[in-house]
């Protein structure tokens, strides 16, 4: 299972109550520890909540619609706050103070900024770096992302990080007597960005009150997975009926993400082959000729429980004609290679070389033969309508 | 089955590595051409005759890149390799037999070689031809790529 953003949104949550839950007296030592943690993690706050907005403009938005204002000021206050924090710890730098970060709380504060920061990480591996440094999505989740609705939902969540962290680090401006507590200039800092702070949870929390799709934007947060490919699972013989759709499933995502992840890299001249190409289309050809197989096998006249559902059995019919116009386009372009001679490499992408597993795949399913293969030794009898669930 | 018949007498008779790559070049060409034109015979070869086509191409561009194969003297062969009349599956017999025997005569041919290039080319060529007739050869037992 590939980790997913929600689970780094909650432990950093976790963190943040478990920091901010004691009224214990901090420690001085602790306190600037505390301070230099809380920048980090004031910073990430603000990157996680800026990074990925479409347009971003300097100034307030001139239409005065509720959910973007609000949001743009909660994403204006978190970098400010973020900013204000940062001079504390210069005010702390300058005067070479250190800190304890072995404290329960400021742990829990490093920890937080760590998870967030990871968070951050997952999110950017659904882009790339363009040639002069521009942006551009690599998967099918970079335009969730992007999007204004998720934004909000992610502009809340650090929207209610800070309506927590605020009430604690004011704390820490005035836990010990001047003589001995945090500089004056560090506290005036760290009580500015308290203030930053209220005024970013306020909006985020206009923001979502306004914003009528809030609900499913938080739900498609959690879910934004880390973008890499399945572990490669080449098919064994034996495998199950419920083991052959899975395994379909990983490998057809594995090569949309291998070949996702080709197209947007850079790559020498004459690693893409004909050889390769050839490869990827007539493996795409056998895939989809064994699935028109499936189709009209489950098409047949009391193949299924769907036998008695017309409007079913006419929507597989039409998917079977689709499927056979696909295959044989792609059979086609896998004739048009036969005239190139592009490259001598004999080195293949890796979804050339992987779709292998697809065909074999699909081709288990569409036959009874548990150690189906193209080769001729094994070609056999189709399963039965009855097989296919 | 002229034509593959015809192939295999020549690339069994080759006498030095041009010759042979001559012969194994158009041999490939020929597999390549018979493949596609079985492909729609019957759906249970299909697989098989897709790949093959496409490998035997692999095959002629290994040999098309090895320095001493000579430059073509023969006009293209524009009749067809298969007739439509002949059984699928002797089909597939005959272009994996003649797979098989390019699979036996190129690595000789490259231990022998003398130039690094037609070594790399007879290799990989090989390599292609023993695919090809895993692929369709009705009884086999050799491990290959599937």
């Amino acid at each position: 299972m590939r980790p997913v953003l929600g689970e780094f949104l909650a432990a950093a949550g976790e963190h943040i109550d478990a920091a901010t839950k004691s009224n214990a007296p901090i420690p001085y030592e602790a306190a600037c520890a505390a301070v230099r943690e809380l920048a980090r993690l004031l910073t990430t706050m603000a990157g996680c909540a800026n990074a990925f907005i479409r347009h971003d403009p300097p100034q307030p938005p001139a239409v005065l619609e509720l959910p973007a204002r609000a949001d743009w000021d909660a994403r204006t206050g978190l970098r400010r706050a973020a900013v204000r924090m940062r001079v504390a710890v210069s005010v702390l730098n300058d005067r070479e103070e250190n800190g304890d970060y072995d404290h329960p709380a400021v742990a829990h504060l490093t920890a937080a900024a760590d998870c967030l920061a990871t968070g951050h990480d997952l999110l950017q591996t659904h882009f790339s770096l363009g040639p002069f440094g521009s942006r551009h999505g690599n998967s099918r989740w970079a335009p969730v992302i992007t999007s204004t609705t998720v934004n909000h939902a992610l502009t809340a969540h650090m929207g209610a990080y800070a309506d927590r962290i605020a009430p604690w680090a004011i704390r820490l401006t005035g836990a010990h007597p001047p003589d001995v507590g945090l500089p004056l200039q560090a506290r005036i800092a760290v009580g500015t960005a308290c203030q930053r702070l209220r005024a970013a949870a306020a909006a985020s929390w206009a923001a979502s009150r306004y914003q009528p799709a809030i609900g499913d934007a938080h739900a498609l947060l959690r879910v934004i997975p880390l973008n890499t490919a399945p572990p490669r699972h080449s098919p064994s013989n034996g495998e199950t009926l419920p083991g052959l759709w899975r395994g379909t499933i990983t490998t057809a995502e594995r090569l949309r993400h291998l070949t996702r992840s080709f197209a947007s890299r850079p790559h020498q001249p004459g690693t893409f082959t004909a050889a390769a190409r050839q490869r990827i289309a007539q493996g795409a050809a056998i895939t989809g000729h064994c699935s028109e197989l499936i189709l009209r096998t489950l098409t047949e006249p009391g193949a299924n429980q769907l036998s008695n559902a017309p409007d079913a059995m006419a929507a597989l019919a039409r998917a079977a004609d689709a499927t056979h116009t696909a295959w044989s386009a792609w059979r086609a372009v896998a004739h048009a290679w036969d005239s190139f001679t592009t490259g001598v490499s004999k080195s293949l992408t890796p979804a050339a070389t992987e779709i292998d597993d697809l065909v074999l795949w699909v081709g288990r399913l569409a036959h009874r033969d548990p150690a189906w293969t193209p080769a001729r030794g094994h070609t056999g009898l189709l399963r039965e309508p009855a097989d296919l669930g | 089955m002229d034509a593959i018949t015809v192939l295999s007498a020549r690339v069994r008779g080759a006498v030095g590595l041009p010759e042979l790559l001559d012969a194994g070049f158009d041999a490939f060409e020929a597999i390549r051409a018979a493949a596609r034109e079985c492909e729609d015979r019957t759906p249970e070869l299909f697989a098989a005759f897709m790949i093959a086509g496409g490998t035997a191409t692999e095959g002629r561009n290994a040999l098309n890149a090895a320095p001493s194969l000579p430059p073509g003297t023969s006009a293209p062969n524009t009749n067809p390799p298969v007739s439509a009349a002949t059984d699928v599956y002797g089909i597939a017999d005959e272009l994996a037999d003649l797979a098989g025997l390019l699979a036996r005569r190129l690595p000789k041919a490259a231990a022998t070689a003398t130039l690094s290039g037609d070594r790399a080319a007879c290799d990989d060529a090989a390599r292609a031809a023993a695919e090809i007739h895993q692929l369709l050869a009705g009884d086999s037992d050799e491990t290959g790529p599937w």
